[in-house]
């Protein structure tokens, strides 16, 4: 959002300044587009890149990441406030630290355990995508919770407020700001997560990149990745902009 | 005194040789249309503390720099000794100046030792030059060796202006820039630092430019002063007695603010004045030996000192007798100054004394004599021959002032 | 067969692959640091400059791992090369972001008596506030590590390096009995590899970290 806005300088209001990255990534589109139909393209190549089939490639994706998200978010937000309570600070650093660590385990490791566990197709990558986004977003609530100003809190207190009256009109909406960056976050690993998912059978836009590599057909295998990209870019920039419209004013 | 009119101009009559000169000095920061120094020349003598003193925002700190160009003038130029310095290479230059500032800025990463010896390392100087200077330094900022290993983080606020006063010096610069040095400390500590840091001075004799924006510290601190207005105009540049006697304009009274007179004490220490003496017994002497004293002098009262020669307790006769241990008899003696503390401060303790009186200690707080109201009164008086032997001119002074 | 016999017959296999994972870790790990922090000196001082650099870094480390490797692949093919390529640029954002965030909370008193002191700028920059800024950037390198510690994983599919490499063999087999085996392997391994690293770090942070700054 900061390069956008530093961008334009001074003359331009500032909501040009965010279209930059859009226009960029449609543009992108716009290149892929061409260059795949000024293309030859073979019988395997025709079956991956007509309309139909990446469109639902797409809707694969977006639906496992839209799931995913909305469960980390309700699971992991709640747990990152309940561990900040005071009752819970013996366990709760002790699971930030494991979830530093946890963010070494490979994504693709943890699909295929539970592809082996579970089977294959969308219930069983979502788990596995709700697994890998979850600490992340856990340990983001966390230091966004723990980081508000305990004088803030005090007063509050002071005041008369009741611990809950604290908790939902002090402390989360100050904690936003960090919380909805670990919502961004979440959002750009599910989908990057997602793209693997179509190793254990549910499909999504990493068809296409797989198909690619695995029968060595450049087309295919570009068109998949650049979409791709273009969708975490596209959704990245859409809660930055949500990030910067919902902090809470003054802080 | 100053030539004002129309230039902004600070030269010290009847003083030694300039050791920095500054001329035409102006500074315009980017962006902005006033200037913050405009036009400024002035000399500054060798050997002497020149305290630039005036409100916030006067620009007192940007000429300073301006000196070592950690501010670059926008015209004007700079001689240090003689030489033009004005477009030198910038870090050789500092490299021969001292420079503190007011949140010291010591190395948290590097010893003490470290950061002491930091220029003269820069300098070439070989390891065991720089380890001597090291611990000679320390020993005259007043601190134990012990502390050449430690880091700053385990030194407290007055300690590491010390340090940072040590760091100023280690390479031995002819000059020191000081930038409210001072002013982060505690008022005990800072009165303590200052008398230490003139002790000091006595003996080094540095050419020394120091800012701040506390008129006592000014009057305290400088042998000469410049009072700057906004754009570091120069309302007056002359020795704190003639400043206080001897007002520029009602700028500089204002500044000064109410009480000038009594601040002249200021200038005056314990250590000018006769001191008297008073009949002084060790502790350990015993009660047997004291009473003896007391008898002999024929005082209602003795100082009790201790071992190392460092006042204690007052007793009386009366206390004597009834008291069990000598250590216990009479009252505790809190009513002391240091011989370096001035007029000022002794009056100020002598309020609030028991006796009226105070006693006098060297820098080891050593029994040097005692001071009482009637000393510090013959003082005052021989400080007014202007106002006692013509009385006319005095009126006529304080007429001009009022109408200016 | 069971998980542990299976261990305990393949061990050297999983060695190799581990020393080979952890290589190409390491690997890009400093080259990374050596563009990183490079790059973050050079722009901390800049708002503008530095603004852009951390966009692009950040933009590297929004692009799905797996499209990347495919897009590498037309251009650098398959094995090392775009294992590391593609690794270098994750791990830029932690390292550049902390670089700059270290150098500028380096506290200005510091920096204005060094320079008033005469110390010239590369002089400061190395001895001052390189050595502050140190304990925030190896946090970066730490952070940096552990992404890059599973990215790596992913790379096998075009025949990078590392453990990796049995993993997507498991996938392949999936419903037989040694794929099981195969995965847990080499996610436990990379785990532990993940867990050696940190390690490291951490005693090189102790290390390498003047004692006059710890336990602020």
């Amino acid at each position: 959002m900061t390069v956008a806005s530093a961008k334009t300088g001074g003359t331009l209001p500032r909501w040009v300044g965010y279209l930059t990255k859009p226009v960029l990534l449609g543009l992108a589109c716009l290149a892929l587009y061409f260059w795949v139909s000024g293309l030859e393209l073979d019988s395997i190549e025709q079956r991956e890149l007509n309309a139909a089939n990446i469109t639902q490639r797409f809707i694969e994706h977006l639906e496992l990441t839209a799931a995913a998200t909305v469960a980390v978010v309700v699971l992991a937000v709640s747990a990152g406030v309940l561990l900040t309570r005071p009752f819970a600070s013996r366990v709760s650093s002790v699971l930030v630290n494991v979830a530093n660590i946890g963010q070494g385990l490979p994504s693709v490791g943890v699909l295929a355990l539970l592809a082996i566990f579970f089977g294959l197709g969308f219930q069983y990558a979502l788990i596995g995508l709700i697994a890998y986004a979850f600490l992340p977003v856990l340990r983001n609530t966390m230091v966004g919770l723990r980081q508000v100003d305990s004088s803030v809190i005090e007063a509050g207190r002071g005041m008369g407020m009741s611990k809950n009256a604290v908790l939902f009109r002090i402390e989360l909406p100050l904690a936003v700001p960090i919380m909805l960056a670990g919502i961004r976050t979440a959002l750009v690993i599910t989908i990057g997560t997602a793209t693997l998912a179509t190793f254990i059978g549910a499909g999504g836009l990493g068809a296409l990149i797989e198909t690619g590599i695995s029968l060595n057909r450049t087309p295919v295998l570009v068109t998949g990745a650049v979409l791709t990209s273009v969708l975490a870019l596209f959704v990245d920039w859409l809660a930055g902009v949500a990030e910067d419209i919902l902090r809470p004013k003054g802080l | 005194m100053t030539d004002n009119g129309s230039r902004n101009v600070g030269i010290a009559k009847d003083a030694p040789e300039a050791m920095i000169r500054l001329e035409n000095l102006s500074k315009t920061f980017p962006g902005q249309t006033e200037s913050a120094v405009e036009d400024l020349s002035m000399e500054i003598p060798e050997g002497e503390i020149v305290v630039f003193v005036g409100p916030s925002g006067c620009g007192k700190t940007t000429t300073m720099k301006m000196i070592n160009r950690i501010i670059e003038p926008s015209s004007g130029r700079i001689f240090l000794q003689g030489e033009d310095v004005t477009k030198v290479n910038a870090d050789k230059l500092r490299r021969r100046m001292g420079y503190v500032i007011q949140q010291i800025g010591l190395f948290p990463h590097k010893t003490i030792a470290d950061n002491i010896a930091t220029v003269p390392m820069m300098l070439g100087w070989e390891k065991k030059r720089v380890s001597d200077r090291v611990d000679e330094l320390l020993e005259t900022v007043s601190m134990d060796l012990s502390y050449r290993s430690r880091y700053p983080k385990e030194l407290s606020g007055g300690q590491r202006q010390r340090i940072g006063v040590a760091r100023a010096m280690a390479a031995d610069p002819p000059v020191l820039l000081m930038d409210e040095p001072f002013g982060a400390i505690d008022p005990i500590t800072r009165e303590r630092l200052q008398n230490e840091f003139l002790r000091l001075q006595a003996e080094i004799k540095k050419t020394i430019v120091f800012v701040t924006h506390d008129i006592d510290e000014a009057i305290k601190m400088g042998d000469r002063i410049a009072i700057l207005q906004t754009k570091s105009r120069i309302a007056q540049f002359d020795t704190p007695e003639r400043i206080l006697t001897d007002p520029a304009n009602k700028f500089v009274e204002d500044f000064i603010g109410a009480g000038a007179s009594i601040k002249r004490l200021s200038l005056s220490q314990v250590r000018d004045i006769k001191t008297a003496s008073w009949p002084v017994a060790v502790l350990s002497e015993g009660s047997e030996a004291v009473r003896e004293l007391m008898r002999k002098s024929g005082k209602d009262s003795v100082l009790l000192l201790d071992d190392r020669r460092r006042p204690k307790r007052w007793v009386s006769a009366d206390d004597l007798a009834h008291a069990g241990r000598i250590e216990e008899a009479g009252w505790p003696a809190v009513s002391i100054v240091e011989e370096g503390s001035s007029l000022y401060d002794v009056l100020d303790t002598m309020i609030t004394s028991y006796k009226g009186s105070a006693i006098v200690v060297d820098g080891e707080g050593r029994y040097e004599g005692v001071v009482d109201f009637d000393t510090v009164l013959g003082a005052i008086n021989e400080m007014r021959p202007l106002e006692q032997q013509r009385p006319e001119l005095a009126e006529g002074a304080a007429e001009q002032r009022d109408r200016s | 067969m069971g998980f542990l016999r299976y261990l305990a017959s393949r061990w050297e296999h999983l060695l190799e692959l581990a020393i080979a994972h952890a290589g190409v870790v390491f690997l890009s790990l400093l080259i990374a640091t050596v563009i990183g922090v490079t790059a973050g000196v050079l722009v901390y001082r800049r708002e503008r400059s530095a603004e852009v650099v951390l966009a692009v870094t950040s933009t590297f480390l929004t692009i799905p791992s797996f499209a990347l490797f495919g897009l590498l692949l037309p251009v650098f093919g398959l094995g090392w090369t775009p294992t590391v390529f593609a690794l270098v640029v994750y791990a830029l954002l932690p390292i550049v972001r902390n670089t700059i965030v270290g150098l500028r909370s380096v506290d200005p008193a510091i920096t204005e008596s060094a320079q008033g002191m005469g110390m010239s700028r590369w002089r400061r920059l190395f001895e001052i506030e390189l050595p502050l800024a140190w304990p925030v950037i190896l946090t970066g390198v730490r952070v940096s590590t552990l992404i890059i510690v599973g990215i790596a994983a992913i790379a096998a599919y075009v025949n990078g390096p590392g453990l990796g490499e049995d993993i997507f063999q498991g996938i392949s087999r999936i419903g037989s009995a040694t794929a099981l085996n195969l995965v847990l392997g080499a996610v436990l391994a990379i785990v532990l590899l993940a867990l050696i690293f940190d390690g490291f770090f951490a005693l090189l942070g102790k290390l390498t970290t003047s004692r006059g700054l710890h336990d602020r």
